[in-house]
């Protein structure tokens, strides 16, 4: 999107916009592109896709775990009655 | 568009147990830690806080532990839980949703699909589905922004 697009829907001026974007940029969280005198923003999406494949990690062991967990309790508290 | 793999998980597992018992260790604060964080609160209502630490291992100061936090949205004993799961103090995280769902299956077994979705993952979406991510990002920026000056 461009700077004067992403101005239309925040109560905020173009150049305050610009100044935000620039900052998102320098932080890594949006993407530059160049197009003439104009600059193109866009989310930085391996940032999040690269959260995302640590979630899928972590709950693949986890469900294991909880699986193990709630299966031995059961055969533990099953030889108790 | 991007299809909905790119902003969820989505896990389905089997366990030999009923319902009850794997609603128990999925919501009851000490039985969530012997599976999951090292320390777990979880108010088991709509709205009720929610928050796991987990210890970094082998570590001796615990500064970079992480908690990610929200809050319930939804609490139906045996069936399903929901919760909000966003990390405040990672720039970039987005608030993304924990949901739990348990189906009770034949020979006391029980099917849990769990979804946890919200990840922004698409550059070319509409902007009504963008909006929510500028938005966020530029509520981080705010953060970002009184910080560095």
């Amino acid at each position: 999107m461009f700077p004067s697009e992403l101005a239309e829907h925040f109560d905020m001026t173009l150049a305050g916009v610009s100044t935000h974007l620039r900052i998102l940029r320098d932080a890594d969280l949006v993407k530059e592109k160049r197009e003439g005198q104009r600059r193109l923003y866009s989310l930085n999406t391996e940032a999040t896709l690269e959260i995302k494949n640590f979630y899928d990690q972590m709950w693949s062991n986890n469900l294991n775990s909880l699986k193990e967990f709630v299966e031995n309790k059961k055969r533990k508290e099953g030889k108790r009655k | 568009m991007i299809s909905t793999n790119d902003r969820e998980i989505r896990k389905i597992v089997v366990i030999d147990a009923p319902p009850d018992m794997v609603f128990k260790a999925i919501s009851d604060e000490k039985e969530l830690t012997e599976w999951f964080p090292d320390l777990a609160v979880l108010e088991p209502r709509i709205g009720g806080k929610v928050r796991f630490t987990f210890y970094r291992k082998n570590s001796e100061n615990q500064d970079r532990d992480h908690s990610p936090e929200g809050e319930v949205l939804e609490f139906i004993p045996n069936q399903k839980i929901s919760y909000t799961w966003e990390h405040k103090d990672v720039a970039g995280f987005p608030r993304t949703i924990v949901t739990w769902q348990l189906e009770h299956i034949g020979n006391n077994k029980t099917r849990i699909e769990l979804v946890h979705s919200g990840f922004i993952g698409a550059e070319n979406e509409m902007y009504d589905e963008h909006r929510e991510g500028w938005n966020y990002y530029l509520d981080r920026l705010v953060v970002y922004y009184n910080i560095k000056m």
